[in-house]
């Protein structure tokens, strides 16, 4: 399709809005789909790990109320019971022991003063070692109300020359020791071991890959993290503190650049707060596969919709683009209405139905139009034609009247013949059409009348080949050149003037020249005489007032711009003026077309009439 | 209109290779996750003590980069040419990338040459920056500055004037380069302290023990251990003997922690081996996945622990990240 500079294809443009639409709503589609999935995948996974860690939780309260119901019987069925000034606690504390070594490392008693009263497994203290300075010792001693958890440390009062260091977690209470019946203040110390705390966490944090866990105690120091090296190691941070601040539930943070759900919940007694930790991108399409498909998922949409929006742009502008063929041929010329395409959408054949009829008017009009000009151009040619006459026919007249004066009535009688024989060719009924054979007729009777008005001063010879006699011309076309050769060629010249007509039919061309011996032209004088508006207005002025370009004119409007006149001549040799004309028989058919303007220029060989 | 049929071919022509692009990188991501990077691990003596946590932090970083680690069990090696047929095997293995505490030769640079081109290698332990150009990596302490902190402790702990000080050295394995810059560092340092060394044990004699090598030199005022299993010999040496010894050395098993808590040893040089094991998987992980394409070179810290330090908070997470 042809497009105007600028301008695009309706299918360009339909295609265009179409997939731009499709690919909107898909990516709006699929953002909201994907924040749904978003939230509905944030929730889950809250709610799941908030279920995760409240298992976790119970668990550590079992382990943890495990651990105090430990100490509690320690203290209330061993200790308590004991007079040590006299008694042991070695065997209670051993079966106790035995009965809890998966979760214990150690148990001990000691005195106010640090010195120790009894340990498992391990009885000796290392050499120097004064517990007093621990934290946890100090703390049984001035909270006498609480049982205190340490915070996770390596247990390094014992001599550990088997070579094993454990780390622990402290649990002290102030214990009341008896001896001698004398009550004194002495601290228990039950170690638990911190693998089975870091056990439980490990098997959390490896239950789920997007997310893990942690626990601080009540004022943020990391009693355990799955990078809990790195972080010592200043490898990883991790937002502990903040966290022991935040109540129980969901919270949102910004750590280090990340967005993250963080779930606390505190674990009773200790003060503990046990933490997960999901990073917003836990929440989005996790994996890179998952992505890649997500792309050619959208990918494949995109390619889809492209050819699905095609293929209906197809359907919806075909019968625009057909009609539109259809009438894009006719945009400078005539146009055949019945060719307007017809069909497609009722729009588009209403559309169609109103240009075919548009083209009907409008052919009908350029009928008219040309019509009237047709016209324009037989009334100029009959203006041109009528051109003829008032001088001539007054100067003849005069002639004829002098004549009669003269008695010479043999003469007024001829004169009077030839001048009603040249007027009945010149009306010819009205046509302008007409056969050589009466042109001729004409301009004899023109020159017999011009002979007795010049007194036989000059002479004129006639050679016609008779075949050319029944061939079509234009009226009064050879009758001016003769005029002019009369009054240009040979008035200067006395008696001494000749005159010689002659016609010929040179293959599908007629040739009738005028030909004199009088004064001749320059060629340049020649060359205006077919082109010089004013010098027809010349002309105009004498004689019949039919010029030669006058006749040139009307030759080229009805036989075409290759037929006319062609003038030769020599100064002081003469002049000669060639009419050329088609062979066109002298039929009804012929006469008809060349006087409406419809001759095709095809010589039509028809039976004479 | 022919212009706008081009482009649109052209359109879909364009979204159907991406569309078969992205298709072929699904399928190749998802066949990669199928199976992790593998990397072997080749150290002298995989059992022995002074690697507990150096493994740990190995084992750290495959778990956090996805790979598979593989410690080759390995006895005393021999030299250059059985580590070279070590990583032949882990080769064959399938192996993506190789850890390696590479052994002192002249011809280390021509063998590591032409495995790098086999697969990535990563060098722990040792810093021989002859080799670096076919190396992915190299993670070490600095071996000098080691020697040069063991003398400052005796500087610190000798106990009466250098001059009249006899010092004791338990050289590590002369297989090694680290031993030599640690004797070097050690020996500067001491020298212009105005210090000099005894005698020097070279622990290379595979018949004798360390402990039977101490036999035959006369019992030093300051014994010096520059590895771990001479810090473990040295304790052991010191405790049996008569005269107080000062026992100054490097190591991280648990035997030379407790030379030093039970009062035998009265300084140690800690190098922070878990970290070296954890950086050196994570920088050869890195580079297999390609997200790295430049040879990294990192040096891990060093730091002194006396007994009243020893378990103070800030250095039990190194001295005792497994035990945990």
């Amino acid at each position: 399709m042809e497009e105007r500079a600028g301008g695009l294809g309706i299918q360009f443009t339909v295609l265009v809005s179409f997939t731009v639409v499709s690919v909107l709503f898909i990516l709006l589609l699929g953002f909201s789909l994907y924040q749904r999935f978003m939230m509905r995948t944030r929730v889950m996974m809250t709610e799941s790990t908030e279920q995760l860690m409240s298992q976790t939780e119970a668990n550590f309260e079992d382990y943890l109320t495990s651990m105090r119901r430990v100490s509690d019987a320690m203290y209330y069925d061993a200790i308590k019971d004991k007079d040590l000034a006299r008694d042991s606690l070695d065997s209670e504390m051993s079966l106790l022991y035995e009965a809890n070594k998966d979760s214990l490392i150690s148990f001990a008693v000691f005195k106010r003063d640090g010195s120790l009263v009894s340990a498992t497994p391990v009885s000796t203290l290392k050499e120097g070692m004064d517990v007093r300075v621990e934290p946890w010792f100090d703390l049984a001693l001035n909270k006498p109300e609480n049982l205190h958890f340490s915070t996770p440390h390596v247990q390094n009062i014992f001599d550990a020359s088997s070579l094993r260091y454990y780390w622990v977690i402290s649990l002290s209470r102030i214990v009341e020791l008896t001896y001698s019946g004398v009550p004194v203040r002495g601290v228990l110390l039950v170690d638990m071991n911190y693998s089975t705390i870091e056990q439980m966490m490990d098997r959390v944090n490896k239950s789920n890959s997007y997310q893990y866990f942690y626990l601080c105690d009540g004022s943020g120091e990391l009693i355990y993290h799955p990078r809990m090296i790195q972080i010592g190691a200043g490898k990883y941070a991790e937002n502990n503190l903040q966290a022991s601040d935040y109540e129980d539930g969901v919270h949102e943070e910004i750590f280090e650049g990340e967005r993250r759900v963080v779930i606390v919940k505190t674990i009773s007694y200790t003060g503990w707060k046990l933490v997960g930790v999901i990073p917003m991108s836990g929440f989005k399409l996790g994996s890179v596969s998952t992505q890649y498909f997500t792309i050619l998922v959208l990918l494949t949409a995109i390619l889809a919709l492209l050819l699905i929006n095609r293929l209906v742009t197809n359907r919806i502008t075909s019968p625009i683009l057909r009609l539109n063929r259809s009438i894009q041929n006719m945009e400078g010329g005539r146009v055949d209405p019945e060719s307007v395409y017809i069909g497609g959408p009722a729009e588009i054949e209403h559309l169609g139905r109103s240009l075919q009829g548009s083209f009907r008017q409008v052919n009908t009009l350029m009928d008219d139009v040309v019509r009237e000009q047709e016209e324009r151009r037989r009334s100029e040619l009959d203006a041109l034609q009528s051109q003829i006459n008032p001088h001539f026919l007054y100067n003849t007249l005069d002639s004829i009247v002098w004549m009669i004066e003269g008695e010479r009535n043999a003469d007024a009688v001829f004169m009077v013949t030839q001048l009603a024989s040249l007027f009945r060719v010149s009306l010819s009924k009205g046509r302008t059409v007409i056969s050589i054979r009466d042109e001729l007729v004409h301009a004899r009777n023109y020159m017999n009348i011009q002979k007795v008005r010049y007194k036989e001063a000059f002479e004129i010879s006639w050679d016609i080949d008779e075949e050319i006699e029944n061939y079509c011309t234009v009226k009064l076309i050879v009758q001016p050149i003769l005029e002019n050769a009369l009054y240009y060629g040979i008035d200067a010249l006395g008696d001494e003037g000749e005159i010689i007509v002659t016609g010929r039919k040179e293959g599908d061309d007629i040739f009738i020249s005028v030909s004199d011996n009088g004064l001749g032209m320059p060629p340049e004088k020649v060359a205006q005489l077919l082109e010089d508006e004013e010098h027809e207005e010349r002309e105009k002025k004498h004689g019949s007032g039919v010029g030669l370009i006058n006749v040139h004119k009307r030759i080229m409007l009805r036989f075409g711009p290759q037929y006319g006149l062609k003038i030769e001549s020599e100064p002081d040799e003469g002049t000669t003026v060639t009419i050329h004309l088609p062979a066109v028989p002298y039929t009804e058919q012929n006469r008809r077309a060349l006087e409406h303007g419809t001759w095709n220029g095809e010589v039509q060989h028809e039976e004479k009439k | 209109m022919k212009r706008r049929n081009k482009a649109f071919a052209a359109l879909v022509l364009f979204l159907g290779a991406m569309i078969v692009l992205v298709t072929v990188l699904m399928i190749r991501e998802s066949g990669t996750t199928d199976k992790p990077s593998q990397i072997h691990v080749i150290i002298d003596n995989s059992s022995d003590n002074r690697w507990v946590q150096f493994i740990a932090g190995m084992q750290q970083a495959a778990e956090d980069q996805g790979v598979n680690l593989i410690v080759m069990p390995t006895g005393k090696l021999e030299g250059l040419s059985e580590q070279e047929s070590l990583i032949e095997r882990a080769i064959s293995e399938g192996t993506d990338g190789v850890i390696i505490q590479l052994f002192a030769s002249t011809d280390a640079a021509s063998t590591l040459e032409s495995l790098s081109s086999r697969t990535d290698i990563e060098i722990v332990d040792e810093d021989d920056y002859e080799v670096m150009s076919n190396v992915v990596g190299v993670v070490s302490p600095d071996h000098n500055a080691v020697g040069e902190t063991i003398a400052g402790e005796v500087i610190t702990f000798a106990g009466k004037p250098l001059e009249e000080c006899s010092i004791g050295v338990i050289k590590g394995s002369s297989a090694l380069s680290s031993s030599e810059e640690r004797l070097t560092g050690f020996t500067q340092a001491l020298e212009s302290a105005g210090g000099k060394i005894a005698w020097i044990v070279y622990p290379d004699d595979e018949e004798k023990s360390i402990k039977d090598l101490l036999t035959g030199y006369p019992v030093p005022d300051v014994l010096v251990a520059l590895d771990n299993a001479g810090m473990e010999a040295a304790g052991e040496y010191a405790a049996a003997q008569e005269k107080d010894i000062t026992v100054i050395g490097t190591g991280t098993s648990m035997k030379s922690i407790y030379y030093l808590d039970s009062g035998v040893a009265e300084s140690l040089v800690v190098t922070e081996d878990y970290m070296m094991g954890y950086q050196s998987v994570t920088d050869l992980a890195e580079y297999i996945h390609r997200n790295r394409f430049l040879p990294q070179v990192r040096t891990v810290l060093h730091r002194v622990v006396h007994r009243d330090t020893l378990f103070a908070e800030e250095n039990q997470e190194i001295l005792f990240p497994v035990q945990r």
